[in-house]
């Protein structure tokens, strides 16, 4: 039993269209994971540290996977994603940047800074759906995941 | 009382009260005559009766003009009287100006009764001795209940009993002291009773802590180690009570002890046995989970050549099975079928082993979501033959991803065996009844003899060979392993020929967040 | 193109051939450099030695990594490399185990890997597995540069 059952993924992305574009994706490719979708840096801070309603991990769950667009108003995904990889609880969750730049300085220090992978949005919608179906293949099927804090199994 | 005079008006033949008296006691003497509880009379210097009151007669017996001008010495026992007990107390009276007592005394039918004496000596107004006052109060009855308690007391073996005065100091002594500490009354009486106690109870203080809390609360009462005359110890269980006079004034302390060394034996054994049986029960972990730890790595280090054996064996039959004949590559199937099971045994072994091993935090689950995650992981979610029936919002208390598995085993199970069948058809379906959630499995194959419906769920038991239906034996073992640890159960209902209808038990849950906070 | 290269850091030979096989069979191969230990491994990826010709051992755009390794561990070899103040920190290292151990898990991505890849004990897992990996990271993934010194920023 590699991935677990129903984890959530947590999506970062200021665009509610494309926003919108990656939940249908994932929809079609029958993925039943719940999607987390939030719109800028500070409320995925404060969901990730457990800030105020999100302090209910029942209701408001860590995610197993992060998908993280770099353009974000106020807090940018570079600095949360450096905030997450000093965080001991959040540093050993895979984060895939999902964003429009595709400059090598961000790329690089994407990597620098922690990133699992980096995937360039398409600009062809028909794409969103292979690129979704690769990402859930991948992470969601093939990857095993770090287990969560709660659980402290032997074996995952 | 005091030194006032009494005027007696009976009394004929003494005249030491001069007229001028007999008015202001006239009062004073009604008084005493109607005192009934009290036996209060007057002697004159020689001892002689020179009045007499209804408590008097009361207590003694006799009447008034039997007893008035006779010595008051009648009243004392012979042995009183040989030793010259009277007079001696009217001389005690006279230079002390009162004299307390308590004594036998006689009554005028022969019987004896406990009596509490007070003599005072009566002076004039000059100071001079002109007689003697006396009031006696018959303690007999008090006496009685305290002779009765003696003599319980002193019958009484297993326990010490004994008495001390409000300073500690030993007053009496019983048969069942003796026995217990090993001191005779002569020896021990007089002496104080920290001499039980052990050398560093005394340095803290613990005598007088006894008495002291004794005194305070009216009772102490605890256990500890008593020493005996000859040294030895013993551990005793101890009550001491404050005695109280009607006034509350403290006049003593009475100690009950007694021996519970051989409790306390029983006690340590006990206590060493538990810690002996603690100690195999932890041997017997540890050998457990050495156990468990050798057939994890065996299994472990099993999977790299088996990973070579498939692998190998795949590769030959894609590579070179066309060229290979029927034969060459009937023998290659076989190799690769048989890696197959050996696979699938090592995981069930490793599951199995993980399932007792692991965390299992109970939470609330939501039935329906992980018998459709085994279904997913099993990928029979498209097998016409299975249907659930099991309604959203159904939790029980129980850890998803071991309850997935369990789900995962007995579907497959079921699909396995109801395959045989024409029409194969597996039911899943969930019941509640006090506060239990039942799920129960249904398939429609063979069925289960009931001699063999123990067996199944012991680790590698298999009821019929490979070929009809495969598997390794131990799914069963995990489900049950794995049921035991989330605190739940599970069974199985079958007949030869009616298929089978395994199930598994739960608490039901609340959903996430309805739960009241314990 | 070297960063479609693989680095396979694997002892065990007989996983190598198959893993190798694997990768192969795939319509896009993927070209697989070998190694058995973790020492090699470093002085690999440092240019050391043998392997300073960058013509004949070239960067890979990716590493593949065992655990249990003679000499230095996969670990050891993942702690040296994101220790690196060049450019080669930000190496993609996907761990291929078959420790599936939430302890190494853990471990793992404390020290930096991507990814972690549990080996599959059946063939066909592992030519889907090949097939997977392939198309994540060589067809959709974004490398990052290796050449050079890298920026402040560190993990």
């Amino acid at each position: 039993m590699a991935a677990p059952e129903l984890a959530t993924i947590l999506l970062v992305e200021d665009e509610i269209s494309d926003a919108t574009l990656l939940r249908r994706a994932f929809a079609s490719a029958h993925v039943l994971n719940p999607i987390v979708h939030l719109r800028n840096g500070d409320e995925a801070l404060g969901y990730l540290a457990g800030v105020g309603e999100y302090s209910d991990r029942r209701r408001h769950p860590l995610p197993a996977l992060i998908l993280l667009d770099l353009k974000l108003p106020g807090m940018t995904g570079l600095q949360l994603l450096q905030w997450m990889r000093t965080e001991r609880q959040l540093r050993r969750i895979p984060v895939v940047v999902l964003t429009l730049d595709e400059s090598p300085s961000s790329i690089n220090a994407a990597y620098d800074l922690g990133a699992n992978s980096y995937l360039v949005k398409p600009g062809d919608p028909a794409d969103v759906a292979l690129l979704v179906q690769s990402i859930q293949r991948y992470w969601m099927e093939l990857n095993q995941p770090p287990p969560l804090v709660m659980g402290a199994e032997g074996e995952a | 009382m005091g030194n006032s005079p009494i005027l007696s008006s009976e009394t004929p033949a003494a005249q030491p009260f001069t007229d001028s008296t007999i008015h202001s006691h006239e009062v004073f003497r009604l008084l005493v005559d109607a005192v009934s509880d009290y036996a209060i009379f007057v002697l004159d210097l020689d001892g002689i009766i020179a009045s007499w009151n209804i408590g008097a007669e009361r207590l003694n017996g006799y009447k008034a003009e039997e007893v008035i001008g006779k010595h008051f010495s009648i009243f004392y026992t012979e042995p009183d009287i040989a030793s010259g007990k009277p007079a001696h107390e009217l001389r005690i009276a006279a230079e002390a100006g009162r004299l307390e007592d308590e004594g036998w005394r006689v009554r005028k039918d022969g019987t004896r009764f406990w009596a509490s004496v007070l003599i005072t000596s009566i002076r004039d107004h000059s100071g001079k001795l002109i007689g003697f006052g006396k009031i006696i109060r018959d303690l007999t009855e008090r006496r009685r209940t305290d002779q009765k308690y003696r003599l319980l007391v002193e019958q009484v073996m297993d326990y010490a009993i004994f008495y001390m005065d409000p300073t500690g100091v030993i007053q009496s002594w019983n048969l069942g002291a003796e026995r217990l500490k090993g001191y005779r009354a002569d020896e021990i009486i007089g002496k104080h009773f920290s001499r039980f106690y052990g050398h560093e109870d005394r340095e803290r203080g613990l005598p007088a802590h006894v008495l002291g809390t004794a005194a305070a609360t009216g009772h102490f009462e605890g256990e500890g180690w008593r020493y005996r005359k000859d040294g030895s110890r013993f551990w005793a269980s101890v009550v001491v009570t404050a005695l109280r006079d009607e006034e509350g004034n403290l006049y003593g302390f009475s100690k009950l002890t007694r021996d519970m060394s051989e409790r306390k034996a029983l006690l340590d054994a006990l206590r060493q046995h538990s810690e002996e049986l603690e100690l195999r029960v932890r041997e017997r972990e540890q050998s457990n989970a050495e156990l468990e730890a050798f057939s994890y790595s065996v299994s472990h280090d099993l999977r790299a050549p088996l990973r070579a054996i498939a692998g190998f064996a795949g590769a030959l039959s894609e590579d070179y099975g066309p060229k290979l004949d029927d034969t060459a590559r009937d023998f290659l199937n076989e190799i690769i079928s048989a890696t197959r099971r050996m696979n699938s045994q090592v995981q069930d072994l490793l599951d199995y082993g993980r399932v007792g091993r692991i965390n299992m935090p109970v939470e609330p689950v939501n039935v329906a979501d992980v018998l459709q995650e085994a279904v997913r992981q099993a990928d029979v979610g498209r097998d016409p033959a299975l249907i659930i029936d099991v309604p959203d919002g159904l939790y029980v208390a129980g850890y998803s991803q071991v309850l997935a598995q369990v789900f995962f085993n007995l579907i497959s199970n079921a699909l396995k065996f109801s395959s045989q069948s024409a029409r194969p058809e597996v039911r899943v379906w969930a019941e509640e009844h006090d506060g239990r959630v039942r799920v129960s499995i249904k398939d429609n194959g063979i069925g289960i003899a009931p001699e063999h419906q123990e067996r199944i769920w012991n680790v590698f038991e298999r009821l019929h060979d490979r070929a009809a239906y495969p598997g390794s034996g131990i799914g069963l073992a995990i489900v049950k392993r794995a049921m035991t640890r989330m605190n739940g159960s599970c069974g199985l209902e079958s007949a030869l020929g009616n298929g089978s209808t395994f199930w598994i038990e739960l608490r039901r849950a609340l959903p996430p967040g309805k739960e009241t906070r314990s | 193109m070297s960063d479609r290269l693989v680095l396979l850091v694997e002892d065990d030979p007989s996983d190598v051939r198959l893993i190798q096989r694997a990768f192969n069979k795939l319509q896009t191969s993927v070209p697989m450099t070998r190694l058995t230990n973790g020492d090699d491994a470093v002085a690999y990826l440092s240019g050391e030695g043998p392997y300073e010709n960058r013509v004949a051992h070239p960067l890979p755009g990716l590493l593949l990594l065992d655990i249990k390794l003679p000499r230095r561990s996969g670990f050891e070899v993942l702690d040296w490399l994101r220790k690196q103040k060049t450019a080669l920190r930000r190496l993609p290292v996907v761990m291929l185990t078959s420790s599936r151990h939430s302890a190494d898990v853990n471990r793992a991505y404390d020290l930096g890997a991507n990814s972690y890849l549990a080996k599959p004990e059946t063939p066909g897992e592992l030519d889907e597995l090949a097939s997977r990996f392939q198309s994540y990271w060589f067809s959709l993934n974004q490398p990052p540069e290796l050449h050079g010194n890298a920026g402040a920023t560190a993990r």
